[in-house]
């Protein structure tokens, strides 16, 4: 932008989504760190308790274990999908275009279902007698055949694959559209230079892909911190508290167990944690290569 | 909420904006329903406001028999509010919080709902009407501890009168008449036999008890199943009622999670019980999977519909032949007359119309159970299955053996102890951990009441 034509200009620019910003944001983030000092039933007058409610939250075995599942899921709904829709998407941009277009809108359709809907139909497929284990069986694996959302060792990582699937299909459209705009002649001087595909792929497509992969990881790792709605639907945080995360802390405390101020806190500390894992990956991606 | 919305805008944009959140709110709750009541007060017609989180059957009941109470008021409207079952407790305490609460509302026993409500001086102690209609009569003697709550809130089972109950419940087991007939196993008439049952059908190749555990809660109505047998009347009521020399780490508590261990690992639970459904473990039982399914009065209809005289019913057997059964149950949540209720006489008239004998004798007809002793009045029941289940209650409430549900005690079910007892029965965790830390939580909550 030039200098001299004004500086209120670029606050005009984003005036209409400050706008929307403040009322629905940030006055019910503050509303929230208000309330996250207090001790607070819903319904009788509330009491000032200072940092008691972080201190409970953080002194929990459940709160942390909560967290260090919020972790193990950014492992399946974040790494897993970034890994496995690189290759996917430049494969896909190879193919001949009916074929890659047909590839994609399968790999992006779990994306246009709803969670809930995702949810009850792997519910149904990970079942003891569901789909997945009639398979499993008919392959002569009787052993590996188990409750998997049941089953103590395999909820989360179970709860972890259906995320993945979920996003893959949009870590592939991203990359898909940011191999569009590395320009073809890299390709060609690559070629030139005698790179095999590897080589290609390190020295062409990684790099000019890096914009793609931080909002990917930021999107999906933010999906996994937040997850709720699936986690909801498959298991409500069982068998005991072995797929507990922190939305569904923050769920029951705040409207089952009429403990606001508690459940505010969590919400807080989850915040916290989103904001810092987002700028660890836009720092990482803003990085020049040395 | 106001004590934390006080935000002060600081620049004259947040303001602006402060001024235009105001201004969309009052034209979204628009002045013309505040001003309905009053209007039809002006017309000698009065409104009571109702709210439920009854459904299906239940609701249609409770409908009609209003509908017969305006009959017979003609200057009387009632209006219901229903909300679904999950998500009534919290729309419940908004309503009652906000600035045009219900006449009358449905609650819910102990912390589940009813000890929030009075603590924060929302609903009315009831013993005034109680005399006038002869409440403190009506019920049953197992009934009137859950009937009350001390003024602060703080106490539960002792106080004034809060809630009318009208309708009942208990936890039994349901069983497939066919397979256990083809196990040639009699209906196990003590706890050992019901035991050998389990194995019987275990080794037919069936699975002994249907549980769908994926919510967490039907664990601890099995866990009833068994404590009806093994915890004290003392341990039960301890916990439910607030006492603090008893703990959850009672050796009769222990005993319970023990068993219910021993029955996972011998194999007598249905393997996929934690991925499954409580509706679909029923779906599952009706379609002839299992021989026992723990469960609830209020399954009944469902449960004839689905498989006529193939399924019976009965309490867990006594450790010893021909002792009295004893079984969770409760009269169910009651009827509450709201604080800030304007008609409180009004409101108490409704109740004592929609608790009173006609009303016990078409819910019992129904194939539902009441905690009115209707005697003579008793009618026909609809199904093998209702007969049962009907039986099993008088049995448990002229014997003085009903006991209340330990859930009662804290609301800390759903993060702690639902849980806890799904890792117990699992052998994820021993019952001494496990118990050790329900009673934590439950000590964490009675310190917050002082």
């Amino acid at each position: 932008m030039r200098r001299g034509s004004g500086r209120a200009l670029p606050y005009l620019y984003v005036l209409p989504a400050f706008l929307f910003f403040v009322p629905f944001v940030l006055v019910p983030f503050a509303h929230t760190v208000g309330l996250s000092f207090y001790d607070w039933d819903g319904l009788t007058r509330a009491a000032f308790a200072g940092f008691d409610n972080y201190r409970e939250a953080l002194g929990s075995a459940l709160v942390r274990s909560a967290f260090t599942h919020a972790l193990v899921l950014i492992l399946f709904f974040g790494v897993l999908p970034v890994v496995l829709a690189l290759p996917l998407a430049a494969m896909s941009a190879r193919e001949s275009a009916p074929a890659g277009n047909a590839l994609r809108t399968l790999i992006f359709l779990p994306q246009a279902i709803s969670t809930v809907v995702v949810g009850v139909s792997w519910g149904w497929i990970l079942a003891l007698d569901g789909p997945l284990n009639t398979g499993l069986r008919a392959l002569g694996l009787d052993r590996a055949a188990i409750d998997w959302l049941g089953s103590f060792a395999w909820a989360l990582p179970s709860l972890g694959m259906v995320g993945a699937w979920t996003l893959l299909g949009l870590c592939v459209a991203l990359f898909f559209a940011g191999l569009q705009q590395i320009p073809e002649s890299l390709y060609d001087a690559a070629a030139v230079d005698g790179a095999g595909r590897w080589r290609t792929f390190r020295a062409v497509t990684l790099p000019g892909l890096k914009g793609p992969v931080a909002v990917a990881l930021t999107v999906t790792v933010v999906s996994a911190l937040r997850a709720f709605d699936l986690v909801f639907v498959t298991t409500r945080g069982g068998p005991g508290t072995e797929t507990v995360v922190p939305g569904i802390l923050i769920y029951r405390r705040a409207f089952e167990d009429a403990r606001l101020g508690s459940a505010a806190a969590i919400a807080v500390i989850l915040a916290v944690v989103v904001f810092a894992a987002t700028w660890v990956i836009n720092r990482i991606a803003d990085r020049k290569p040395s | 909420m106001s004590r934390f919305a006080r935000g002060r805008p600081r620049c004259g944009l947040l303001s602006l904006l402060a001024a235009l959140v105001i201004a969309g709110l009052s034209t979204g709750c628009g002045p013309d329903r505040a001003g309905d009541r009053e209007g039809a007060a002006e017309n000698g017609r009065r409104t009571l406001e109702v709210w439920t989180p009854e459904s299906g059957s239940r609701l249609q009941l409770v409908q009609r028999r209003a509908g017969e109470f305006s009959a017979a008021h003609p200057d009387v409207a009632v209006n219901f509010t229903v909300r679904d079952f999950g998500s009534y407790p919290a729309q419940l305490k908004l309503a009652l919080a906000s600035d045009r609460p219900p006449d009358v509302a449905i609650g819910n026993l102990g912390w589940s709902l009813d000890g929030p409500l009075i603590k924060a001086g929302l609903l009315r102690p009831l013993d005034a009407w109680a005399a006038r209609y002869g409440w403190d009569k009506r019920f049953p003697d197992a009934a009137r501890a859950q009937m009350r709550f001390t003024t602060d809130g703080r106490q539960f089972g002792s106080g004034p009168i809060f809630g009318i109950p009208y309708a009942a419940d208990v936890i039994g087991w349901f069983y497939n008449v066919r397979k256990l007939a083809a196990l040639r196993v009699p209906v196990p008439a003590t706890l050992a036999e019901l035991e050998s049952s389990f194995e019987s059908a275990r080794r037919a190749g069936e699975i002994p008890i249907m549980l769908g555990n994926k919510a967490q809660w039907p664990g601890l109505h099995l866990f009833y199943l068994v404590s009806a047998d093994l915890a004290s009347d003392q341990e039960i009521n301890g916990i439910v009622f607030g006492n603090r020399s008893v703990k959850w780490t009672a050796p009769g508590f222990v005993q319970s999670a023990r068993r219910l261990a021993l029955w996972n690992a011998k194999g007598f639970i249905e393997a996929g019980a934690n991925g499954l459904s409580p509706a679909d473990a029923l779906a599952k039982f009706t379609l002839g999977s299992g021989v026992f399914l723990p469960a609830g009065s209020w399954n009944v209809a469902e449960l004839s519909a689905a498989m006529g005289d193939n399924v019976a019913f009965f309490l867990t057997p006594p450790i010893r032949a021909g002792d009295p059964r004893r079984a969770t149950g409760s009269v169910g949540y009651g009827w509450h007359i709201t604080a800030a209720s304007r008609q409180p006489d009004l409101a108490a008239e409704f109740i004592d119309y929609m608790t009173r004998d006609e009303f016990a004798i078409e819910l019992v007809a129904g194939g539902d159970i009441t905690p009115l002793d209707l005697g003579e009045r008793t009618p026909q029941l609809p199904s093998r299955l209702a007969g049962d289940v009907y039986a099993a209650w008088q049995s448990v409430v002229s014997n003085g053996t009903l006991l209340p549900y330990l859930e009662f005690a804290a609301p800390n079910g759903a993060e702690v102890l639902y849980p806890t007892m799904q890792s117990m029965i699992a052998g994820h965790e021993t019952p001494e951990q496990g118990l050790a830390r329900i009673e934590q939580s439950r000590e964490e909550f009675l310190d917050s009441l002082q």
